[in-house]
């Protein structure tokens, strides 16, 4: 068995005054020994545009982090190497898709204590939590900003294995008909959308659902001319939207189901919607997704850390982590939204 | 919904203060975990003017379609008005394969508007004991050394992932899982290099995070005090003055209607040692019990009443 090593990605990596930066990037651990070859063409990405603004990427996993306060003061070390909180930063998106949730625990709590033993991450742990439970980030973010597709989320175990269902009143209730969209509430890339055209098939899937206990939403079915918008914003501004379209029947449009995609600017109406829900998550970086169907368009989640379909757009997102990290060293102060948003009294 | 849990049982209670238990033990509810824990709470509630209810997260749906959020407990909706959920995660081994959805389940009820006596993240971060002996240290009494190590194929990796001089320990170690409901349990105190790997490989076998400090000695002393509402129980003579203080900052800070300090004494010094989210145990007595849930009981009605600050979003 060999040790991991990190990887250098870039080179001559020095910040504004000259010293060098270096951003780990936290990833599942269920993917650290063997990088899957179906991340190719990602990492060469993130190479190119790692090296564009002079940052260091390394991969890590949280098995590779001890974080210790033995001197009074909280130090952190990366393969036994003890990290400078000014030379360094974490980036920190949990990963909910189903290989990785047996991790979830140790990365949450792990981004905690980090932010803890005072270093910047990109995402703070609650975040994270918020971006990956969908339907969470609808009910605090999205109030205010827009209209959410109706959702009804379901716990799976035990159904109709073991009795569980909901009752029959409860969709009609929400709005929601068949056919009706059913998903996971936490994957990623559109994996697993499903149109249910019955209470018979929507009983089937949620049945197999409950096998790995997922979290389930179902929503309504928008119809096939929907497409998904994604509008990205930097510093809480959008700036260019990328409007993603189902292809070959397809129920997402996700590019990792084979959907068409393409940039455009952003139209006033949905950077309005994009803006409020940006600035309540204070973060360097996000999208926001939206539906479209003819004149409606509903919000449909925010996405923290949202890929990058081309090299500049990369460079633009990791930039601006480069950025807010320089503003946290700068002023001693930090730039993190500790609050949990929404932050109702 | 149908489950097999207690959910589907009469509620009669004024408030209804629903228990937020993981579903590992939800199916059947042992003799011993009745009487020496359900039943104790049961009678602290009641004396609460509440009902207490063990629920699981599978036996909460929840729909936004609306103005408000639904939620709906055993397929019965219910009203915020009059229902508080416990929301202290048990981090217990057997409950870890559960905890993405049960802390996915606390964000959802707090953002429909529901009381929970602990926030979602609450209960991730001071579940590890890093986090919270790294963010409490400095209010008056230090926090006892620590330096947290993932275990995962730490056979593998120990050596360049852990060497005990750099920080400044030497043996004996006291090793202890990061959680566990406060760090509770599991402590072993190692005294050679090969001690250490053992203990670290169990550990790993569970790819559990484990807390390395030193230890103090044979005569070390715990002390545990409950905070009410921020403020410390009356100790007594039994730690003094300036520890009650620090409680007392702490708790103030955390915020939460209800929670335990840890501190260690060893040769006169004391140490912060960790911090109790309030998970209902088999160890509580009635006196205690009553004490908790009153506190959850004011923390309601304060919360019910529009009380600003009540509801505590902040990191703390």
């Amino acid at each position: 068995m060999t040790e991991r090593q990190p990887i250098n990605l870039g080179e001559d990596m020095t910040d504004d005054r000259g010293t060098e930066i270096v951003m780990y990037w936290i990833r599942s651990e269920r993917d650290s020994r063997n990088p899957n070859p179906i991340f190719g063409p990602m990492l060469e990405q993130y190479a190119a545009a790692f090296a564009s603004v002079n940052v260091e990427l390394r991969w890590i996993s949280v098995d590779d982090l001890v974080i210790g306060s033995t001197g009074g003061k909280p130090s952190v070390h990366v393969f036994g190497e003890r990290v400078d909180p000014h030379k360094a930063f974490f980036h920190t998106m949990l990963m909910s898709s189903p290989h990785n949730r047996i991790d979830a625990w140790r990365h949450l709590t792990t981004y905690a204590a980090l932010e803890a033993a005072g270093f910047f991450v990109t995402v703070p742990f609650m975040h994270s939590v918020m971006n990956d439970d969908k339907m969470l980030t609808n009910l605090q973010v999205f109030r205010g900003a827009g209209r959410a597709v109706p959702t009804v989320r379901i716990n799976t175990r035990g159904w109709g294995t073991n009795g569980v269902r909901v009752d029959e009143d409860v969709l009609p209730a929400a709005g929601i008909s068949f056919p009706a969209v059913v998903k996971p509430v936490d994957w990623d890339g559109g994996h697993s959308v499903f149109l249910a055209e019955s209470q018979e098939k929507l009983d089937a899937l949620l049945s197999i659902a409950g096998s790995a206990d997922l979290t389930m939403v179902v929503q309504p079915y928008l119809g096939s001319d929907t497409v998904d918008c994604r509008v990205f914003c930097v510093d809480g501004e959008p700036f260019v939207m990328n409007i993603r379209r189902p292809v070959d029947g397809n129920i997402a449009g996700n590019v990792a189901q084979g959907g068409a995609w393409g940039l455009v600017p952003v139209p006033d109406e949905l950077a309005a919607a994009a803006r409020k829900v940006a600035a309540v998550f204070a973060l360097p970086y996000l999208s926001v997704d939206f539906l479209v169907a003819g004149d409606e368009w509903w919000l449909s989640e925010a996405e923290l850390d949202a890929g990058s379909p081309d090299v500049p757009m990369a460079a633009i997102r990791f930039d601006s982590y480069r950025k807010r990290f320089a503003d946290f060293v700068r002023t001693g102060a930090d730039q993190r939204t500790w609050q949990f948003i929404g932050g109702a009294q | 919904m149908t489950t097999g849990s207690a959910a589907t049982q009469r509620v009669d209670g004024d408030v209804v203060l629903y228990w937020l238990r993981t579903e590992r033990d939800s199916i059947r509810i042992s003799d011993g975990f009745r009487a020496h824990t359900l039943e104790v709470y049961e009678q602290a509630a009641h004396a609460a003017g509440m009902t207490l209810v063990p629920v699981t997260v599978d036996d909460i749906t929840a729909t936004d379609a609306e103005e408000a959020a639904v939620i709906r407990v055993a397929g019965r909706e219910i009203d915020p008005r009059r229902t508080v959920f416990h929301t202290a995660p048990a981090s217990t081994p057997a409950n870890m394969p559960d905890m993405w959805r049960y802390v996915t389940t606390t964000g959802i009820l707090e953002a429909a508007g529901f009381c929970v006596t602990v926030p979602t993240q609450h209960g991730i971060a001071y579940s590890d004991s890093f986090v919270f002996l790294t963010r409490f240290g400095e209010h008056g009494v230090p926090s006892l050394p620590t330096v947290r190590v993932c275990t995962r194929e730490i056979e593998v990796h120990e050596k360049n992932r852990f060497q005990l001089s750099q920080w400044g320990l030497d043996f004996p170690v006291v090793v202890k899982p990061a959680h566990w409901d406060g760090g509770a349990g599991g402590a072993f105190v190692a005294d050679t290099s090969r001690r250490l790997s053992t203990i670290f490989q169990l550990a790993g076998a569970s790819e559990t995070t484990v807390l390395v400090q030193p230890w103090l000695g044979e005569d070390t002393i715990s002390h545990r005090i409950q905070c009410f509402a921020g403020e410390p129980e009356d100790t007594g003579e039994t730690v003094p003055d300036h520890v009650v203080a620090s409680a007392s900052k702490i708790a103030q800070e955390i915020g939460l209607p209800y929670l335990c300090l840890d501190f260690v004494e060893a040769q006169g010094e004391f140490w912060l040692s960790g911090v109790d989210l309030g998970v209902f145990s088999a160890d509580t007595d009635a006196k205690t019990a009553t004490k908790q849930l009153q506190s959850y009981r004011n923390h309601f009605d304060r919360f019910s009443s529009g009380e600003r600050g009540v509801r505590r979003w902040a990191y703390v």
